[in-house]
């Protein structure tokens, strides 16, 4: 109840800075999201972090300089900052035999401290302005006036853009950096432009999930995204839209208490959206997984039984007492098969027989004919002893599609006998 | 003496860390060590709300906790979930670090842990909790349990050198020749759990990602031999640890702040003299 | 053939979840020199770590000295790809050789003065003794191979695996290892070696598998180094083989019904 109420409140005209610091949330986010998008591709997600607190010490510093609180040059010394990280990372990584992840934890920690050192000493020497740099820390969205929100609109909007148009060097370069180089792209440019817009995203991220959080507002985004399409466009859209979303939801939880901070809040709610799209997502999420695991399952079982009973019936007459199916398998499942068959009329019961129908009998007779078409491939493919095809073959026979079918029979010369000089019916 | 207490503590954190580090960095997983040392938080802040105590022992079941659980979870996203390593560990680490700023801003007030302190922890204050030893001699609670854990360490790596060696050089052949691997990645994540848990409460997040990874990188650059990588990472690791707390009092500033950026001015100071050195043997070669 | 030295029984591994190698089946002869051979990727790598137990196979096995891996461990000595190492460890030529008595002495024991002799003696046979005290790091390419030979040699075991141990050494070293081997195969080791070089596979190996994914030939080189053969190796994957993989990939069939 309580949470309608404030949500009624919201469109009440008191809330207008409440709309204005979610609709600035929500825009920074989306940027963020999309930017981050390539840091995921380029598996990049903790170079991310370690920009998003080498920003401090240029926040700090332009605020040394200035004397004032100014979105503009906090911006500007951040975005510095940030790139003088990137340098860094990329120099050390050529010039020693550090590896990658050490640098970046030492070049993480030693901008961050420093970072720290500068802003506690600007803390100790009294400056009354100085109050709510910190809340660099973790984000201090609420504070936002409509000219930070204005500016950092237009920046995002801008970014934005710029991905939207360099969509496909950027894609290439994740994909496959030294084939760009090769269809000659200016892979270095590429690169250092990408870089550029992550940077000047984490500088104006920071301002709404604080920078020890801001490495989320990347990454967690395009990780749920990769779950629910494969098309690289559709992804950075998802990315946007759902970190924008997490914004806006974030600042308004954040807004409902005090002393709520609103960084964590977005990463909760952004890493909330993601679990969600690891376990429902239609690409590869947990469950689709699952499912597809089940329906081959039971494809698996329907083709064993049907199989059974059309070797095991005599001939002409297609039918077998339900027994010898049982004595036939050591399926637990069989009932289940069974009653699933019927019901798909497949096959039916009569009086403790199994009788095939005619599609069941098309079916059977297909699985069989996969299963000795792959024995016979087998053994002129892999220099196997007849008595140890039968195994893969019992695997196989349920993989091959009517394609790898039509494919086998042709290479095969359309053969009349199996290995084991059993006949194949067509 | 209360200088002299906080750069004990700050030594005891630089030695733990310096050791473990050493092999994080061989077998390139720092960042794992930065994603543990973020993610302790909520298990520190549940083991204040069951215990309703800041003793150390509950918050250091708690942390260790939350420790194991991160390890846990990146594994998870990464073999279940599948997604990419950096992503899984970017993934897991934010979301509980981000939990447990919510529950301290909610409920931190009278847990006397606030955000900041996660950051870059109280090193200042840690002569606040004395524990009596004999009759006349005081020691911090905090210096206490970093001794013992680094005694526990220096025991742990004397007699698991040759496994830890082994399996981080060749893992493949540490299995060919019957070595169970995942005990001693096990043994080593327990031993980094431990330190960036009980060096967290201590220096904060930061600088514990800053003396697991620094002063073990600047060993590296300088030595050939792991041993004596590990000792002369220790020795960096004090030595940082006492420019960076003199360096904080003469300019009154966060003491974890300063010894990170001391690491960061001596491995750049080092870095440098090893290209150049590197450099210079190029030149005879050819 | 008498006893088969290793047996491989239906063995499918799984890379990921496409078959790395498929339904390979063969016994291989004890005190020969054998050859490995086959295109890049052909699980070739990946057969031998199956043999030593670094990758577990989805089915069937693989039997050393017709027993299980772990009781003829002993026996066994082990080169793996130069290429999948660190270089840069911090580490010395002798800590590294040192490593091929760990097993023998136990991860908590002190090496002896008799495990100090094996390792020099192996370190002598490479002709690295004069470097046991140098950084690996300062290596050349085949003087790493090398005491990763001397390492397997410190292992004392009578069946040596050895992956790629000719790719990107130097002629001295080749000929040297080469040398290496018909000594031990003179004193009865026996010596399996993944190669690549396919000119100089006849003068190499005295047996030969060759494999694609599947096992395409295995015998002696005489009977299997034919024209056919080798089209068949290395005339790509098959298309087949390529399309149920991506099937098993794509749809998450389990390779066996079960």
């Amino acid at each position: 109840m309580i949470f309608l109420q404030s949500i009624s409140t919201l469109f009440s005209n008191d809330y207008y800075t409440f709309w204005v610091v979610a609709a600035g949330a929500g825009i920074i986010c989306f940027a963020a999201g999309t930017v981050g998008t390539f840091s995921y591709l380029r598996k990049r997600a903790l170079l991310g972090d370690v920009i998003s607190h080498a920003v401090l010490p240029g926040v700090v510093i332009s605020f040394m300089l200035t004397g004032v609180k100014d979105s503009l040059y906090f911006l500007t010394g951040a975005t510095i900052s940030g790139l003088i990280s990137i340098a860094i990372v990329d120099y050390v990584q050529s010039k020693s035999k550090l590896k990658p992840d050490t640098i970046l934890a030492l070049t993480l920690s030693v901008f961050f401290g420093v970072g720290i050192v500068l802003l506690t000493k600007i803390q100790h020497s009294g400056n009354g302005a100085q109050s709510g740099l910190d809340s660099f820390l973790f984000g201090k969205a609420a504070s936002m006036s409509l000219h930070d929100v204005t500016l950092f609109s237009i920046i995002a909007i801008i970014n934005t853009i710029c991905i939207v148009l360099f969509i496909r060097p950027f894609s290439l370069i994740s994909f496959d950096e030294e084939y760009a180089k090769g269809i000659g792209f200016n892979v270095k440019f590429i690169k250092y432009f990408l870089a550029m817009l992550t940077v000047i995203t984490v500088s104006i991220g920071i301002q709404s999930v604080g920078i020890v959080l801001m490495a989320a507002l990347l990454i967690t985004p395009a990780s749920g995204a990769r779950f629910l399409t494969n098309a690289i466009p559709k992804m950075i859209f998802y990315a946007g839209f759902f970190a924008c979303i997490s914004g806006i939801i974030g600042v308004f939880i954040s807004s409902t208490g005090t002393s709520m901070p609103t960084g964590p809040w977005i990463v909760v709610v952004l890493s909330s959206f993601t679990l969600l799209a690891i376990f429902f997502g239609k690409e590869k999420g947990i469950f689709a997984r699952m499912q597809t695991r089940k329906s081959n399952q039971i494809k698996i079982n329907n083709e064993n039984i049907l199989k059974i009973v059309y070797k095991t019936s005599k001939e002409g007459t297609i039918s077998v007492p339900i027994q010898d199916i049982f004595k036939e398998s050591s399926d637990k499942s069989i009932r289940l098969t069974l009653k699933r068959l019927e019901k798909n009329n497949i096959i039916s019961r009569v009086k403790g027989m199994i009788v095939l129908h005619e599609n069941g009998k098309i079916a059977a007779r297909e699985v069989i004919r996969k299963h000795r078409l792959w024995e016979i491939y087998l053994s002129k493919y892999f220099q196997l002893e007849a008595d140890h095809l039968h195994d893969d073959a019992e695997g196989i026979e349920h993989i091959i599609t009517p394609e790898i079918e039509k494919h086998l029979i042709t290479l095969l010369d359309r053969p009349e006998k199996d290995p084991h000089q059993s006949e194949i019916p067509y | 003496m209360n200088d002299l207490y906080i750069i004990i503590t700050a030594c005891l954190v630089a030695i733990n860390c310096a050791i473990v580090g050493s092999f994080l960095v061989m077998r390139k997983m720092v960042m794992i060590g930065d994603a543990i040392s973020h993610a302790v938080l909520p298990g520190i802040f549940f083991a204040y709300l069951l215990s309703g105590s800041t003793s150390s022992l509950p918050i250091l079941i708690g942390a260790a906790a939350s420790g194991i659980f991160a390890t846990i979870l990146i594994e998870w996203f990464t073999q279940k979930a599948r997604l990419q390593s950096d992503a899984s560990i970017g993934v897991s680490y934010t979301l509980l670090f981000a939990i447990g700023i919510i529950l301290i801003s909610k409920f931190g007030e009278n847990a006397d842990i606030d955000q900041q302190c996660v950051l870059y922890g109280e090193l200042e204050y840690v002569w606040l909790w004395l524990v009596p030893i004999g009759n006349h001699f005081f020691i911090p609670q905090q210096t206490l349990i970093l001794l013992s854990l680094t005694l526990i360490i220096i025991t742990g790596v004397m007699i698991g050198f040759k496994g830890l060696f082994i399996t981080t050089f060749d893992p493949n052949f540490a299995i060919s020749t019957g070595v169970a691997i995942g005990f001693w990645h096990y043994f080593l994540m327990g031993g980094v759990s431990l330190t960036t848990v009980v060096s967290f409460e201590s220096v904060g997040a930061i600088l514990v990602v800053a003396f697991l990874s620094g002063p073990p990188a600047i060993a590296y650059l300088l030595t050939e031999n792991l041993k004596k990588m590990i000792i002369l990472s220790c020795f960096f690791g004090i030595l940082c640890a006492i420019i960076g707390f003199y360096t904080a009092k003469l300019f009154d500033v966060s003491i974890a702040g300063a010894i990170s950026t001391i690491i960061g001015l001596v491995f750049t100071v080092v870095f440098i003299i090893s290209t150049q050195k590197k450099s210079k043997i190029d030149v005879i070669s050819y | 053939m008498t006893d088969p030295i290793i047996e491989a029984h239906n063995l499918t591994v799984l890379y990921g979840r496409k078959p790395a190698i498929w339904n390979v089946d063969f016994k291989l002869p004890e005190k020969q020199v054998i050859g490995i051979m086959g295109p890049n990727g052909s699980g070739k790598s990946t057969l031998l770590k199956t043999i030593m137990g670094i990758i577990p196979p989805s089915t069937g096995y693989t039997k050393v000295y017709n027993q299980e891996l772990d009781r003829v461990r002993d026996k066994i000595s082990y080169v793996p790809q130069r290429q999948e190492i660190d270089w840069d460890f911090p580490a010395s030529v002798w800590d590294i050789v040192a490593m091929g008595r760990f097993h023998k002495r136990g991860l908590f024991k002190r090496l002896t003065s008799e495990d100090n002799d094996i390792i020099s003696d192996s370190l002598q046979k490479v002709n690295m003794l004069g470097y046991a005290k140098r950084q690996i790091s300062q290596l050349s390419g085949g003087q790493q191979q090398r005491i990763f030979l001397a390492r397997a040699i410190a292992q004392q075991g009578d069946l040596f695996l050895m992956d790629e141990p000719f790719a990107g050494v130097d002629i001295a070293t080749e000929e040297m290892i080469i040398a290496l081997l018909k000594e031990m195969k003179s004193q009865g080791k026996t010596l399996i070696i993944v190669h690549h070089d396919l000119h100089t596979a006849q003068s190499y190996f005295d047996h030969l598998v060759l494999m694609n994914t599947r096992l395409v030939a295995c015998g002696k080189i005489a009977d299997v180094f034919t024209d056919q053969v080798l089209t068949d190796t290395y005339g790509g994957k098959l298309t087949t083989i390529s399309k149920i993989s991506q099937e098993l990939e794509n749809k998450e069939f389990p390779i066996r019904h079960k």
